[in-house]
């Protein structure tokens, strides 16, 4: 626990510029992430969980995004800061990311092993290791190299007969099969950070425990930090270590899974709890939760929940909540924290 | 793959059947009278009904096709008036010639068209972009044969640096005849010059012919890679790590040249036709300038014959396009 | 009546629509210049005869006292080998080129439409018969199957027009083909299949009309090629005879005076590149405007 964390989001403010004005996309995220630590990072549609995990590889184009303020640790570098060269030698490499919708994150034309490999032979560039070649190796070596260790890996995701499959199109592939392949390319670098946006959303229900199994289990092996970006509490409560809540571009609450599940605190995530149906809830039953998400472009001043807030006061308008530290790295961005615990 | 060929190739054997039915229909029913046609603009009328019997012209039609395809298989393609040798030579003759100049011409317009397609996508800013369109628009709205003669009036009359027309100068002796390309044959030959002096007569008709289907290419490529730049597969590949230059000339690449294969395709017929244009220009000794002398003679069998030897070269195209598209899509060989 | 209602909303959105495009189109300036470049050409089709400096030329009439003079502020495109003024020559030309392509592109356009509409709404094996019918003139290059046509047919221009519009039916026959079956399962289709009207009637009165917005827009942009296809069976001596003036003839003319004579060749070769080139223009633009996804 005395470890410094793997990555450090302080205070990220991202603005994205449209048609209509200046959206205020993220304002003053927090998370750290720590080895062998799984994120759930959750909220709703448009909260900015995906643009959160897009910054951390720099992957938001940036004519319409300006990053206002803040910064994002890695390995002790701000990422923000970085040219897009050394980015480039971080992606793949020490950062892996998957997508949502395995069918269309695989180029069509090309075989499985055709991309692997080449995901391989870059994070090979600067970190030979992988490869486990000599440094001095000439590229057909390297080649050979990145091929097995592509089979390798395909095996360790779980795709049967890999020395067959390697040479498989992507069409030739079930959904969940395809998922397991693009983890494979994700890790194939060894990556100590995986950033997983809503990786199961796309699949059935009983593939989506495989795969989180399976993500599961590759943490484990390679002790990576991981964050699991959803809007399922339920893939959170299945796979995560950790979790952060977010809601307009700010992280309302964040702590161990067992922590803010558990004793869910800020209203919003006491909202959300409560609109999980539960098994025997009369027709009509579901709680929702009143009101619409803020405009972000212009937003309202203090907290962003307030206007849809149970327990809202004046104060909670006139600036940003504050994070207040509930025990136990259990963070509330909420002025009446105490009140709603209490609640 | 192997039963993908196999399916393709059965499948244009109807289409080159249903081309004969086309081109038999063209010469035997529309208005005009075919005999007449086909026996010449100076037949008397005893001479045209000694002709009617002769050819089975006076029979049902669908045994008039039996014959006429019974003759095409055999090799009968008529005789044409102007020549005075069976149409079947002459076609035999000047195929090569024309094939040479479309081949040269299909392969400057995908040459140059495809990487320079990438390079406006990869490289789009704000006026360039415009000035590309116009000239796209202009090269596709330039009558090839006007722009032949620009070229004659300028490289061969004014500055004199390459030849006016024909394929090869009278003056010298042409390589050993064995494809009918003068620059293979030259090749073959291990006869460096005549290779070069055969380039220099094919520059300016292959270039003339080029243009037009080099913009399209070009600016299909253009707009195939800025639509594949959107997709998933590409924020993939860039969020794995993969060097900018790898994912545009690899990944990229491939998926945009799919779409621009189909237009590459029916570039091929608008090249063929063009022929008859150019190879007028030119004096270029192919298909085309026999078509377009038999027409102005109102010598029919010619014009038909080639009509046929230019659909089957468009069919065969069409098919090796279909093949091309099955090895870059893979999933288009299953269906 | 709710289908009356529903008519007249459609008619106001389809009006704000229209509105919409054209505010499109003159943000184009590419399009306004295609438009003008246009609008010039039509004005000169219309309004040749009346303006030709020399229309004695024009009519046929030589003079061989001035054959082969270079431009100058008399003959401002010079004189050909039969000292005609080579100005009035292109001049008259340009009614000849327009009406030809206007011709070919409409013929192309009704008769496609017509196959197209009963392929699409009939279905079954007509349709199947239809566009097998269009596939397989598609196998044969468009000016080799109007050469050959044209030859079958004989010289002048009413034949050189249906030879060009026999090849160009097929893509029309597509377009609407795809538009009727889209549209054939539409609401007021079915209302009015169940008020008794007939087929026919249901065709021409309910779709056609919608049909017309894609066909209208090839039409504008096949006009170019349409052209440029009639000034090529001109330049092979196809389709107009002496002394009708046709850019195409002209050129193939004058090739045997070059280089000395340019001026011969030049000025009507120019001519066929404008007129295609505004019509691809203003062709270009209105797809701009009509399909903003078809973008290039």
């Amino acid at each position: 626990m005395t470890e410094p964390p793997l990555l450090e989001i302080r205070d990220l403010n991202l603005s994205m510029t449209s048609f209509d004005g200046a959206a205020h996309v993220l304002a003053g995220v927090n998370l750290s992430v720590r080895r062998n630590e799984i994120w759930g990072l959750v909220g709703e549609t448009g909260c900015g969980k995906s643009l959160t995990g897009l910054s951390v590889s720099r992957l938001v184009p940036s004519p319409p995004a300006r990053y206002l303020g803040g910064e994002i640790r890695f390995d002790g570098r701000d990422l923000l800061g970085l040219e897009e060269v050394q980015m480039r030698s971080l992606r793949g490499r020490r950062i892996g990311m998957i997508f949502q919708d395995p069918t269309t994150n695989l180029n069509p034309v090309f075989r499985v092993g055709e991309q692997l490999v080449d995901v391989a032979l870059n994070a090979g560039l600067h970190s030979p290791e992988i490869l486990g070649v000599v440094p001095g190796a000439s590229g057909r070596e390297r080649r050979v190299a990145a091929r097995k260790l592509a089979i390798e890996m395909l095996g360790k995701v779980g795709i049967a007969d890999p020395t067959t499959r390697i040479d498989a199109y992507p069409h030739e592939f079930s959904g969940g099969m395809r998922q397991r392949v693009l983890i494979a390319m994700a890790l194939i670098g060894r990556p100590d950070l995986l950033i997983a946006d809503e990786p199961t959303t796309a699949l059935d229900v009983s593939v989506q425990r495989q795969i989180l199994a399976l993500i599961t289990a590759m943490v484990q092996e390679y002790c990576m930090g991981v964050i699991l970006i959803t809007h399922n509490l339920g893939v959170v409560a299945q796979a995560c270590s950790h979790v952060a809540v977010m809601y307009a571009g700010h992280v309302v609450e964040s702590g161990t899974v067992r922590a803010v599940l558990g004793r869910p605190t800020h209203p919003y995530t006491r909202a959300l709890m409560a609109a999980i149906p539960a098994p025997g809830v009369a027709r009509g039953g579901l709680v929702g939760l009143a009101g619409q998400v803020p405009n972000l472009i212009a937003p309202p001043p203090g907290c962003r929940f307030a206007p849809r807030c149970p327990i809202a006061a004046d104060a909670c308008l006139a600036g940003p909540p504050p994070a207040i530290e509930m025990g136990q790295g259990h963070v509330v961005a909420c002025l009446k924290a105490d009140q709603a615990r209490a609640a | 793959m192997l039963s993908f060929i196999i399916r393709r190739l059965f499948l244009t054997i109807p289409v080159l059947l249903g081309l004969t039915v086309l081109v038999f229909a063209i010469g035997r029913l529309l208005p005009g009278d075919p005999v007449a046609l086909a026996a010449g603009p100076n037949a008397t009328p005893a001479e045209i009904a000694d002709y009617a019997r002769e050819f089975g012209l006076d029979r049902p039609v669908w045994e008039q096709y039996g014959r006429y395809l019974a003759g095409l298989m055999q090799g009968d393609f008529g005789v044409s008036i102007f020549t005075r040798r069976p149409v079947i030579e002459d076609l035999i003759a000047y195929a090569p010639a024309t094939l040479e100049l479309v081949l040269v011409a299909m392969a400057i317009a995908i040459l140059v068209g495809v990487p320079a397609g990438l390079a406006a996508a990869v490289w789009r800013d704000r006026w360039p972009d415009t000035i590309s369109r116009v000239a796209a628009l202009s090269a596709i709205s330039m009558p090839r044969f006007f722009l032949g003669l620009l070229l004659q009036l300028a490289f061969a009359m004014w500055l004199g640096w390459l030849p006016l027309g024909g394929r090869f100068p009278l003056t010298e002796d042409p390589p050993q005849l064995v494809t009918g390309f003068l620059t293979i044959d030259a090749l073959i030959a291990h006869d460096l010059s005549a290779f070069w002096t055969a380039c220099r007569h094919l520059a300016m008709p292959a270039i003339a012919m080029s243009l037009s289907p080099l913009a399209t290419i070009m600016r299909m490529m253009r707009a195939s890679t800025l639509e594949v730049m959107q997709q998933d597969y590409v924020l993939t590949e860039r969020a794995l790590g993969l060097p900018q230059r790898l994912i545009i000339c690899k990944y990229v690449a491939r998926n945009a040249i799919s779409a621009t294969l189909t237009v590459i395709g029916l570039y091929f017929g608008w090249l063929l036709g063009g022929t008859v244009l150019v190879e007028t220009i030119f004096d270029w000794p192919g298909l085309g300038l026999y078509a377009t002398k038999a027409v102005v003679t109102q010598d029919f069998m010619p014009v038909i014959g080639v009509t046929l030897v230019i659909g089957t070269l468009f069919v065969f195209a069409n098919l090796i396009v279909d093949l091309l598209y099955g090895v870059i899509n893979p999933k288009v060989r299953t269906e | 009546m709710s289908l009356l209602a529903g008519g007249s909303q459609a008619g106001m959105a389809s009006d704000l629509a229209w509105r919409r495009a054209f505010y499109r189109f003159r943000q184009s300036r590419l399009s306004v210049v295609g438009l003008g470049l246009v609008v010039a050409l039509l004005i000169v089709a219309l309004f040749g005869p009346w303006l030709v400096p020399y229309p004695e030329h024009v009519a046929g009439g030589v003079n061989t006292a001035a054959r082969f003079r270079p431009p100058s502020l008399s003959h401002p495109f010079g004189t050909n080998e039969l000292g005609q003024d080579v100005f009035s020559l292109v001049l008259a030309g340009t009614r000849v080129s327009l009406l030809a392509g206007l011709a070919v592109v409409i013929a192309g356009a009704a008769l496609g439409t017509v196959v197209g509409a009963v392929a699409g709404y009939a279905g079954g094996w007509a349709d199947e018969i239809l566009m097998r019918l269009s596939d397989l003139k598609l196998t044969v290059p468009g000016l080799i199957f109007a050469m050959a046509i044209a030859a079958a047919l004989g010289p002048g221009i009413v034949n050189m027009v249906i030879a060009i519009a026999a090849g160009w039916w097929p893509g029309y026959a597509r377009l609407v083909r795809g538009e009727v079956i889209a549209r054939k399962e539409e609401m007021f289709v079915t209302a009015a299949r169940a008020i008794g009207a007939s087929p026919a009637r249901i065709v021409f009165r309910h779709i056609l009309p919608n049909v017309m917005t894609p066909v209208i827009v090839k039409m504008s942009l096949d006009m170019g090629f349409a052209i440029l296809t009639v000034a090529s069976l001109g330049f092979i001596g196809i389709g107009v005879k002496p002394p009708t003036p046709e850019w195409g003839a002209l050129l193939s003319v004058a090739r045997n005076y070059m280089p000395d004579f340019w001026w011969t060749a030049i000025f009507p070769g120019l001519a066929i590149f404008v007129a295609v080139f505004g019509f691809n223009l203003l062709g270009d633009g209105l797809r701009d405007v009509f399909d903003p996804r078809a973008r290039r």
